[in-house]
């Protein structure tokens, strides 16, 4: 293999690979919001707040 | 304190007596991975005898991972860990009785493999002393990270399969050095056998201190 | 378009649009950054920093393999600290008010060790790929048995362990306590492992091969402005991502619990109904 076909593989790699896992986090929050009747306006902000630590 | 570690111990140690789950079951596969490893490397007598160190360790390292599996099996069945709680046994106690128990069975696999091993492969050995020091550092720290891993995946539903991939990298360490040191014993390297057995000792200790600060946490009403 | 079985619930998804189940305004933002700074970063990386005189082309596979492996450190060490602070809060809560606060917070900081630890073998995984894709055209080989990659493909086996135990279903204290509790051998383990590799292979290998990026050469330049570039745009990513993953964490609590409530209704149900 070249270095150039290489380097090329390795981007590829590295951005499927992240925007994979990208995809299936939002899609997975999605569905489980869905499934749990959280809209968009609603308890999210509840969520939303619950990742600011209140020490 | 000595006395429940003692007492657990036995009751593990009885256990096994009576159903020899170790002896007819653990034992006879480490023996079959040694035979594997004939085959694998085309019975090479000089090849064999090259690697004899790092199959013993491998083959014991599978043995730990039954042997660990079947120390929390007996638990697991009939909530036992919750009764040993319940009959006052602080965690620590039981965790260091059951790795005591899980090292002396080990031994008992590390001997059948060493003799194996003789008998297989045909090694000589140079230096009994170092076997037997790092033999006995490796196989304990096998069984207190066997222990460590056991009651973490205790009752858990995929846990027979869970083990191994938790073990295997912690373990690698004691490995490595395990087989280094036996390389030397066995005559097949001119290594620093003593230098290794001290790692070995290393990370003996130190698994030590993991298993008093994670014993609470681990088997606390779990 | 998923069929859902209850109007009001397709009426919910509706609601929510097209806006992210998990996304805030900080992490709309954060995201934009993000992907902004993505594709500077590929533009960079791969037309404006020069060929490098010994590495050719190969050297711009560094530009993503150096920033992973740091985003992977940096998400191990945020696992261990968060797992020492869930063993701090579940030890120090007794019960009562106090001990809702402390069980609260040993959930939260069983989350971000969570979501720190699924980055941290992400970015693993693609610290050995463009590794050993560098590898291949500058050493003429994927795989060499050096200290420094052993233990990192050792390291990564550990984290998925870690992820595997995390998924098995079980109460969440138990299993936010137990998961620590392996967080914590990992990286305790982590110094043996290293120092037995590294003993191992020095023992045994005649040249050891200089895997430093860039080596002992001094970078400069575009090449050295790139790499920062890089590993400010790789750190943006992991904490866009890790904040999502960490509120859908949250949201797979909820629906834990809900699923239990559930249950527990039906159960009471039953009983009501066979009185």
């Amino acid at each position: 293999m070249t270095h150039a076909a290489n380097v090329f593989s390795g981007y590829v790699l590295a951005a499927v690979a992240t925007a994979a896992y990208v995809v299936w986090v939002i899609r997975r929050g999605r569905t489980l919001g869905r499934h749990l009747g959280i809209g968009a306006r609603g308890p999210v902000s509840d969520v939303a707040d619950e990742s600011r630590p209140r020490d | 304190m000595w006395r429940e570690i003692w007492l657990v111990c036995r009751k593990d140690m009885i256990i096994e007596w009576r159903a020899r789950v170790t002896l007819v079951q653990i034992v006879p596969t480490v023996l079959l991975v040694l035979v594997v490893f004939a085959f694998a490397l085309d019975a090479n007598p000089s090849l064999l005898g090259a690697g004899a160190g790092g199959l013993f360790w491998v083959a014991v390292l599978f043995g730990a991972v039954l042997g660990a599996k079947r120390s929390f099996d007996i638990e697991a069945e009939g909530g036992n860990l919750d009764a040993l709680r319940l009959g006052g046994l602080v965690p620590a106690a039981i965790l260091w009785g059951k790795a005591a128990a899980l090292a002396l069975q080990l031994v008992l696999v590390g001997v059948f493999a060493a003799a194996g091993l003789l008998v297989l492969y045909s090694v000589t050995v140079h230096d009994w002393l170092l076997i037997v020091v790092a033999g006995l550092c490796g196989m304990a720290a096998f069984a207190i990270c066997g222990t460590l891993y056991g009651a973490m995946t205790v009752g858990l539903r995929s846990a027979d399969t869970l083990l191994p991939l938790l073990l295997i990298p912690v373990a690698a360490p004691v490995l490595l050095a395990g087989t280094r040191a036996f390389d030397v014993a066995l005559g097949t390297s001119a290594d620093q056998g003593w230098s290794w057995t001290a790692l070995l000792a290393v990370v003996l200790v130190t698994y030590v201190a993991v298993g008093w600060a994670a014993a609470g946490p681990l088997l606390e009403d779990a | 378009m998923i069929e859902t079985p209850e109007p009001d619930l397709r009426e919910q998804a509706q609601r929510a649009g097209s806006l992210s189940m998990t996304g805030s305004v900080a992490t709309r933002v954060l995201g934009v950054v993000a992907i902004a700074a993505v594709g500077v970063m590929a533009l960079l990386a791969l037309w404006i920093s020069p060929a490098d005189a010994v590495q050719g082309d190969a050297v711009r596979l560094m530009y993503v393999h150096v920033p992973s492996i740091w985003v992977a450190y940096g998400g191990f060490v945020l696992t261990a600290f968060a797992s020492a602070r869930v063993l701090w809060r579940t030890r120090s809560g007794v019960g009562g008010t106090y001990g809702v606060i402390a069980d609260r917070q040993a959930r939260r900081w069983d989350r971000v060790a969570g979501a720190a630890a699924e980055l941290g073998v992400l970015f693993t995984a693609l610290t050995l790929v463009t590794g050993s894709l560098w590898g291949k055209v500058t050493w003429g080989t994927y795989w060499q048995w050096d200290a420094r990659l052993t233990t990192t493909v050792l390291l990564f086996v550990t984290y998925l362990g870690y992820l595997a135990l995390r998924r098995l279903p079980a109460e969440s204290r138990a299993r936010a306590r137990r998961s620590a509790v392996m967080a914590l051998i990992a990286v305790v383990n982590l110094p043996i492992v290293h120092y037995s590799v590294d003993w191992w292979r020095t023992l045994h290998q005649e040249a050891s091969l200089n895997l430093e990026p860039g080596g002992d050469r001094n970078i400069t330049g575009e090449m050295y402005w790139t790499l920062l570039y890089s590993w400010a745009t790789f750190t943006v990513v992991a904490l866009w991502i890790g904040i999502h993953r960490y509120r859908v964490l949250r949201l797979e609590e909820l629906a834990e619990e809900a699923s239990l409530e559930e249950l527990l209704a039906q159960r009471r149900d039953e009983q009501a109904a066979g009185r």
